[in-house]
């Protein structure tokens, strides 16, 4: 009983991470229609910046958050303005390549400028524990998945109850509708792609905290990110929620429970997207 | 225009009869890794006219590669274990397209990703004596590794991939993929039986991919579930079709050979960072160039959706 | 457009020809394919240092055969599709004397068809998988300095005994990566820790850089276990530590083995005794070590903890000292040359003997090469064998 209900923190508190890794992605495909396949490389310059801040200036990286998540908006504005605007109007593929390469050139500057090792901070809470009966979770990631709750709550907050979110949703389901409506198109898909990839970065300095940082572990995220946003329904913010429980909490009892589940997790992982599409796909006929 | 692709043709026959001097090996070597870019590109290029942008060409490389590795490991005489490796490839796909018939666009693309996951994982967790588990299996090379004869091979492979593709551009089969593709459901209204040209498709592209996968093992000795059936290899396939143009034959193939010999040229140019360059000029091409490398020659149709 | 296609393949074969320029026919000429770019280039990096200080000496001292050693450093990002074309450049294009580097066992196997077709010497610095052992079975000209994987795994016996022996510790639980690196034979170390008397009752793999143990660490907590020992990289080194804690799992000592740490670690509470292994220390106390370790903050600047450098460096001197004791480039007479090296390196003492699986191919380091150590203060300190130890074993973790 007591590993089943540690299994099931765990679940709960990797959902989290997943979540929060995935909630910007959420938002530039889902409501923007870009395959952003740099999303795992602003989430490492998120992690990176938080890196920096911590070493050298002692910041923590949870209140390196919202720095982390501030240049991101401003990077990604400027990216957004330099190439990703030329591409909306082309077909998808090419909005795929672009940022494809966008990735690999952060990456490889990552490489270049810090190297390859990954790096780790050291922060007071890092070793901190929550007990709660037979059950012990970390602080660090509790918190993570406190701020990806907020956040995409928060998110969809925006989206369903502002003006702003209006218009982002307006331009979301029609372009040239919301262009003659009046909208400025161009500048809330600057917006809105300056909050997902902010959100990548927020998530970047979160793991850091658990995991570090290093040029290549935007991969394994963008990978499991795009998946678990497909499975949540493109468009469904509070998808991802579920989708990230989903998930984590199949991995979760795999590993704990079936032997040789270790390896067997990433399969479980797959399956279930893929299941869940393909049944998806059917039913509605 | 008639002239370019007779003209490839044989500058590519004549590839490891250039008087490079000492350069002659490492030549044909670095075109022989061109000859299985492109094919794949080519391949995965070939599903992508029906809209299906598929992320599983890996699994499919992957399945020929083990196929002809684990049949050529039995005993199985060399030419008939690669001729499984299609075998193989094909029929896994027509199994993966009938379930994922009712999928689309990136619903379409996670499923296959999610496919091509699970046969890696799959591949890592079978018991070490079928497979190799994570460590790998050394292929026994074709034609005895002799490298000039595996180059023109490796450019029977990729001619039958250009045949494939041509054959369809040339046929009714073109305007029913191209109609799939910008319409399922109007196609489907015209007439177009759009379940069995899908399948077709699908096959087409996943026994090509697992024709490449076999030949490729050749090239690289060893076999492993990590590299084997990354995705690297699907991201590459469908980024060189990208970047030299899609729906064409030209396109996948020409980005193939401009990629690659860019990456070999940067990296002896720049030792460090020529990654990030690479991404740039990725970048670069698709902002300028939308329709790919091929729309250079194509002024006239700068409809990327065109074809060739 | 035909002038622009014609113009691209002359500047492409002009970029080829480049920099390194028509090899010079004077000068002794070495291949080193390395990762510098990938997950390996912490590695690779640190291999290229210890070989361009080795370059230094060398020609410092006189250089090879009375000329300067030349030498091609390329990057095969640990690919073998990458390190195929550079090996067969080397060979036909570069005319070397001489193969060096190959760091991983995948790249190891791949060129086993272009090394078999022009029989260069090679000195191989990495590469641990009994695969690349068997591929070159046969094969005259190839000196394998790195140890192979039963030769890391006899090390880790043998550590294993010393905690039993201090401690009277006896369950392990194993954690591996799920590729090579880690799965290699990962069955028979368990069978044979059994063997030994251990008991082994988990042992789960996981996906390297995942980032998330929870689930697996919960589970181990059930068994009242000694050691936790894991294979696999740098990246999980922080996870592994870290969430042992969050999951209330308390194994008395923590065992990595993975090529590299992650920086900072060392200076992180969390790495309190941690175990790693290491085949070398800056702080070894071998008086070859201090020389290196002196020369190497003078070219650099700085330390480094990567045992690859000194491998590197003594890759390139030995293979420049047996070029110039046999007065020749000739493959035979410098193999038979180097076959007879006993020198004392950074690394310890090297001598090559017939290696196990493949008695034509010459071994240099083994399982002696390993040591074990522990983070301590932001240092790490060794602990095994007795005769690297600068302190006792941390058993504290309870």
């Amino acid at each position: 009983m007591e590993l089943f209900l540690q299994t099931l923190a765990n679940a709960l508190i990797q959902s989290g991470t997943y979540a929060l890794a995935s909630a910007g992605l959420a938002l530039a495909v889902g409501v923007l229609h870009i395959v952003n396949f740099a999303h795992g490389e602003f989430l490492m310059v998120g992690a990176f910046v938080a890196y920096w801040l911590s070493v050298l200036a002692g910041i923590d990286p949870i209140a390196s958050l919202v720095p982390a998540g501030a240049v991101m908006f401003a990077a990604s504005g400027a990216i957004y303005h330099a190439s990703i605007r030329r591409v909306l109007l082309a077909p998808e593929l090419n909005a795929l390549l672009l940022t494809f390469g966008i990735g690999i050139t952060l990456q490889n500057l990552a490489i270049l400028v810090f190297g390859a090792t990954p790096r780790v901070v050291h922060t007071a809470y890092q070793l901190t524990v929550v007990t709660l009966g037979p059950v012990s979770v970390g602080v660090a990631p509790l918190v993570t998945l406190v701020v990806s709750v907020t956040l995409l709550a928060g998110m969809y907050a925006v989206l369903y109850r502002t003006g702003v979110g209006k218009s982002i949703r307006a331009v979301a389901q029609n372009r040239t509708g919301a262009h003659l409506v009046g909208l400025d198109v161009d500048r809330i898909y600057l917006l809105t792609f300056g909050i997902a990839s902010a959100l990548a970065a927020i998530a970047g300095s979160m793991v850091l905290v658990r995991i570090g940082a290093s040029p290549h572990m935007g991969f394994g995220f963008v990978l499991k990110a795009f998946a678990i946003i497909v499975m949540a329904g493109l468009g469904n913010l509070t998808g991802v929620l579920w989708a990230s429980l989903v998930l984590a909490t199949a991995e979760a009892f795999v590993r704990t429970y079936v032997p040789g589940g270790g390896g067997a997790a990433e399969a479980v992982f797959f399956l279930l997207i893929f299941f869940t599409l393909v049944w998806r796909s059917w039913r509605t006929a | 225009m008639r002239w370019v692709g007779p003209t490839v043709v044989v500058a590519a026959l004549l590839v490891p009869l250039i008087p490079a001097g000492g350069y002659q090996q490492y030549v044909v070597q670095v075109a022989t890794f061109v000859l299985i870019n492109a094919a794949a590109a080519l391949a995965w290029d070939i599903q992508a006219r029906t809209g299906q942008l598929s992320l599983a060409p890996a699994a499919f490389f992957g399945l020929g590669a083990y196929a002809y590795t684990m049949a050529a490991l039995r005993g199985v005489p060399l030419p008939v274990a690669f001729l499984l490796g299609p075998l193989v490839a094909g029929a896994v796909s027509l199994g993966l397209g009938v379930v994922t018939l009712r999928l689309h666009g990136l619903y379409f693309a996670i499923a296959t990703l999610a496919f091509a996951e699970v046969v890696k994982v799959i591949f890592k967790e079978l018991p070490l004596d079928l497979t190799g588990g994570a460590v790998g299996l050394t292929a026994p090379p074709l034609l005895g590794g002799h490298q000039t004869g595996l180059y023109y091979l490796g450019l029977c492979v990729l001619l039958l991939v250009v045949a494939a593709s041509l054959a369809i551009r040339h046929s009714r089969l073109h305007y029913a993929f191209t109609a799939i593709r910008q319409g399922e459901l109007t196609a489907r209204v015209l007439g177009v039986p759009v379940v069995r040209t899908k399948l077709l498709a699908f096959a087409l592209s996943a026994a090509l991919t697992g024709m490449v996968g076999a030949y490729a093992t050749s090239r690289l000795f060893f076999v492993i579930p990590e590299d084997t059936f990354g995705i690297g290899l699907s991201v590459t396939a469908l980024a060189t079709a990208i970047f030299g143009g899609v729906y064409t034959t030209a396109g996948p193939v020409l980005g193939a050979i401009i990629l690659r010999s860019l990456e070999e040229g940067l990296r002896l140019v720049l030792r460090e960072g020529y990654l990030a360059v690479y991404g740039v000029i990725l970048m670069l091409v698709i902002l300028y160039l939308p329709g790919g490398l091929v729309s250079l020659w194509n002024r006239r149709s700068r409809d990327a959706a065109g074809g060739d | 457009m035909r002038t622009l296609a014609v113009a691209f393949v002359v500047v492409a074969l002009l970029a080829m020809a480049g920099t390194e320029g028509m090899a010079q026919r004077e000068q002794v000429r070495i291949g080193i394919s390395l990762p510098l770019t990938g997950p390996a280039s912490a590695s690779g990096k640190a291999a290229e240092a210890g070989y361009r200080l080795a370059l230094d000496e060398i020609n410092k001292a006189g250089g090879v055969l009375g000329r300067r050693l030349q030498i091609f450093i390329e990057d095969d990002g640990n690919l073998p599709a990458k390190a195929v074309p550079i090996f067969t450049k080397f060979v036909t294009v570069d005319r070397v004397h001489a193969i060096t580097g190959i760091f991983g066992s995948a790249v190891g196997v791949s060129i086993v068809g272009p090394a078999k077709l022009h029989e260069p010497l090679i000195a191989m610095l990495g590469a641990a998988s009994p695969l690349v052992e068997r591929g070159f079975e046969g094969y005259k000209y190839l000196f394998h300095y790195h140890p192979w994987a039963y030769h890391n795994m006899e090390a880790v016996f043998s550590f294993m005994e010393f905690v039993r022996t201090g401690t009277g510790a006896s369950t392990i639980a194993m954690l591996y990566e799920d590729g090579p690196f880690g799965s290699a034979g990962i069955g028979d170390t368990r069978a044979e820790l059994i063997k030994r008397g251990f008991d082994v009752p988990f042992m789960e793999s996981f996906k390297s850089g995942s980032g998330d143990f929870t689930a697996l660490l919960s589970r181990a907590k059930r068994h009242p276990v000694d050691v936790l020992f894991w294979i696999g990289f740098d990246a999980d080194a922080l996870p592994i530590a870290v969430q042992s804690r969050e999951v209330g799992f308390k194994p008395r000592l923590i065992f990595g083995t993975p090529a590299s740490w992650p920086v900072g670690y060392e200076g992180n509470p969390v790495a309190r005794d941690v175990a790693g292994m290491a085949g070398w220390t800056s702080a070894s106390p071998l008086p070859a070590s201090k020389e290196f370790v002196k020369k190497y903050q003078a070219k650099y600047g700085g330390l480094t903890e990567e045992y690859m450098a000194p491998m590197g460096f003594v890759t390139l001197t030995t293979l420049a000292a047996a070029m110039n004791k046999a007065g020749t480039t000739d493959r035979d007479r410098v193999a038979a040359e180097l076959a007879r090296t006993d020198a004392d390196t950074p690394l310890g003492k090297l001598r090559f003997k017939p290696s196990r699986l493949s008695p034509s191919v010459y071994q240099g380091f083994d399982s002696d090469l390993w040591m074990v150590f522990q983070f301590r203060e932001g240092r790490r300190v060794p602990v095994w064998p007795k005769s690297m130890a600068a302190g006792p074993l941390a058993w504290r973790w309870r």
